[in-house]
C-alpha cells in the first residue's frame, strides 16, 4: 500500500524528474562550493603563512580572518538566508537562487578549506619552498607550482570530509527556494501524504553520494601517493 | 662577480653576521669553513637573498641585490644553488624537477615579449607611417622552449648516468642520486655562479663521494662556486680560496695551502686541530 503509493507519484506522476533535477542541484551545490572553498581558503591561508608581512599583507590576513570568524560563527541555514533575503535586496540585486545557493556555501566552504589548508599548507617542507626561489621563481608560482600540490595531497582526506559535510549541509538550501534532493522528496511526501517510504529513500541516497564520494577520494589518495613513497 | 660589503644579518636583537667584506670573482671557488653555528649558511643563504640582509651590499650582475627594490627573482636565476637537504620537488618527476624552472622562465619571457610587442602594435596605430616601431623578435615559441629544457635535461641525466630515473619520483631515489639531481637541476638554469650548502652532509659516508666528484667536474668546468663544506681534504683540493667564519666575521682568507699549513689565528688553528 505504502509502496504503491511511492511509486504511483514517484513513476506515474513524474516525481522522480524533480528527483533528479534536485539531485543535480544538489551535486551543482556541493561541488562548485567545494571548488569556490578551496579557492578562497587556499588564497587566505597563502596570505596567512607569509612569514615577514608587509603592511597590505597584513590587513589581507585580518580580512581573512574576520571571514572565518564570520563564516565559522554562523549556521549555513542563516547564511543563506541573511545573504538571499537581506543582503541582496539591500544592495539591489537580483541574482537566481541557485547561483546564491553556489556562492554561499561557496563562502562558507572557504572558512573552514582555509584551516585547513593553512595546516596542509605548514605540512609542506620549508625546503620546497626555498628551492623554488633559489631558482628564481617567486613566492606565488613557488606556491602554486610547488608547495599547494603537495598540500593537497596531505589534506585530500580531510578534503574529502569537507566535501561530505557540505553535501549534507545543502539539505537545507530550500530555504532560499532552491529544489535540492530533499526537497523534491519532501514535494513527493507532502503530495501522498505518506513520509515513511520517501524520507527512507532519501536517506539511502545520500547514503550511497557519501559512500561514492568516500571511495573517490580513496582513490584519488592511491594515485596521489605514488610519488611519495619514503620521503 | 660577487661582491660583498660589510654584510649584516641579525635575527631579532642576535647578530649572526657582523661586517662580512668578500669579493668572488670569476671562475674563483671559495670555500667557507667554521664551526657550527659560525654563521656559514646564514652568509651563503644571504648571497642570493634567502635571507635578507640586515646591512652592507651584495653586488651582482651589477646591482645590489641587498637593497628590497631590485628584482631579486631576475638575479637569482643565475645563480645556482643547492641544500644540505636536497629539496628536490616531491611533486615532480626527476626530469621535471630539472625542466620545470627552465620553461617556467622561457614561458615568462615569450609572453611578455608578446605583450610589449601588442603595446607596440597598438601604439604603431597612432603613428604616421615613418615613426613606427619593429616588432620584437620572438625567440623561442611554447614549443621549442619545452624541447630546449627537455633536451638538457636529457644530457644532465645522462651524464649523471640516471636517466633511466628520469620518471621516478624524487621519494625513489638514494640520498647521493638526490643530490646529483638537485647539481643538475642548479646547472640547467645555466647559472654564472653556484652556491653549495654543506652538499654533503646529509648523506650516508658511502654516498659522499659521487656528489664531490660530480662537483669536481663542475669546478673543473670553470664554474665560479662558494662551499659551505665540513670536508677539508675536498676543500684543500677544489677550493683557490678557503675563508674561516666565526662569529659573524671573516677570521681568515688564504689559498688553501697556506690556509691549512700556516694558519695564522689562534681560532683557526684550534679548529684545524680538532678536525684534521
Ligand atoms: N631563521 C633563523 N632564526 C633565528 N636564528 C637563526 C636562524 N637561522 C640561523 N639562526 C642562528 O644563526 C646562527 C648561525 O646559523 P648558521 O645556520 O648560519 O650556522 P652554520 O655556521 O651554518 O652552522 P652549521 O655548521 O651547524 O650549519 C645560529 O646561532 C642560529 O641559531
Ligand atoms: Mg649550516
Amino acid at each position: 500500500m505504502k509502496w504503491q503509493k511511492f511509486v504511483k507519484f514517484f513513476f506515474t506522476y513524474k516525481g522522480y524528474i524533480e528527483v533528479l533535477d534536485g539531485l543535480k542541484s544538489t551535486l551543482i551545490i556541493a561541488f562548485l562550493g567545494l571548488i569556490i572553498g578551496i579557492v578562497i581558503g587556499t588564497i587566505i591561508a597563502s596570505i596567512k603563512i607569509i612569514p615577514y608581512k608587509n603592511f597590505f599583507q597584513k590587513v589581507l590576513a585580518s580580512i581573512g580572518d574576520f571571514y572565518v570568524w564570520l563564516f565559522r560563527g554562523t549556521p549555513i541555514a542563516v547564511q543563506l538566508l541573511l545573504i538571499y533575503y537581506v543582503a541582496l535586496p539591500l544592495m539591489g540585486l537580483k541574482i537566481p537562487s541557485m547561483i546564491v545557493a553556489v556562492i554561499t556555501y561557496g563562502l562558507n566552504s572557504g572558512a573552514y578549506v582555509s584551516e585547513i589548508m593553512r595546516s596542509g599548507l605548514l605540512s609542506v617542507d620549508s625546503g620546497q619552498m626555498e628551492a623554488g626561489r633559489a631558482l628564481g621563481l617567486s613566492y606565488g608560482k613557488s606556491m602554486f607550482k610547488i608547495v599547494i600540490p603537495q598540500a593537497i595531497k596531505n589534506i585530500l582526506p580531510t578534503l574529502g570530509n569537507e566535501f561530505i559535510t557540505l553535501l549534507k549541509e545543502t539539505s537545507v538550501v530550500s530555504f532560499i527556494a532552491v529544489t535540492d534532493i530533499t526537497k523534491a522528496f519532501q514535494s513527493i511526501a507532502g503530495g501522498s501524504y505518506e513520509y515513511v517510504i520517501p524520507y527512507c529513500v532519501l536517506a539511502l541516497c545520500y547514503l550511497l553520494l557519501v559512500s561514492l564520494v568516500t571511495v573517490a577520494v580513496k582513490l584519488m589518495e592511491k594515485r596521489f601517493r605514488k610519488s611519495d613513497r619514503s620521503c | 662577480m660577487i661582491e660583498v660589503v660589510n654584510l649584516e644579518k641579525s635575527f631579532g636583537d642576535k647578530k649572526v653576521l657582523d661586517g662580512i667584506n668578500l669579493s668572488v670573482k670569476e671562475g674563483e671557488r671559495v670555500a667557507i669553513i667554521g664551526t657550527s653555528g659560525s654563521g656559514k649558511s646564514t652568509l651563503l643563504r644571504c648571497l642570493n637573498c634567502l635571507e635578507d640582509p640586515t646591512g652592507g651590499a651584495i653586488y651582482f650582475g651589477g646591482e645590489n641585490i641587498a637593497d628590497f627594490k631590485v628584482d631579486i627573482n631576475k638575479h637569482r636565476r643565475h645563480i645556482g644553488m643547492v641544500f644540505q637537504q636536497f629539496n628536490l620537488f616531491n611533486n615532480k618527476t626527476v626530469k621535471n624537477n630539472i625542466t620545470m624552472v627552465p620553461v617556467i622562465c622561457g614561458l615568462e619571457n615569450y609572453r611578455k615579449t608578446k605583450r610589449k610587442n601588442l603595446f607596440i602594435a597598438l601604439t604603431n596605430l597612432f603613428k604616421s607611417k615613418s615613426k613606427k616601431k619593429a616588432l620584437l623578435p620572438i625567440s623561442e615559441t611554447p614549443a621549442e622552449i619545452k624541447k630546449k629544457a627537455s633536451d638538457k635535461a636529457d644530457e644532465l641525466l645522462k651524464r649523471i648516468g640516471l636517466f633511466d630515473k628520469k620518471d621516478e619520483y624524487p621519494s625513489t631515489l638514494s640520498g647521493g642520486q638526490k643530490q646529483r639531481v638537485a647539481i643538475v637541476r642548479a646547472l640547467a638554469m645555466n647559472p654564472k655562479v653556484m652556491l653549495f650548502d654543506e652538499p654533503t652532509s646529509a648523506l650516508d659516508p658511502e654516498m659522499v663521494g659521487e656528489v664531490l666528484a660530480l662537483i669536481k667536474e663542475v669546478a673543473n668546468e670553470g664554474m665560479t662556486m662558494v662551499i659551505v663544506t665540513h670536508e677539508m681534504g675536498f676543500a684543500r683540493e677544489v677550493a683557490t680560496k678557503v675563508l674561516f667564519v666565526d662569529e659573524g666575521k671573516i677570521v681568515e682568507s688564504a689559498p688553501p695551502d697556506e690556509f691549512f699549513t700556516n694558519p695564522k689565528s689562534e681560532r683557526l688553528k684550534e679548529f684545524l686541530s680538532k678536525v684534521l
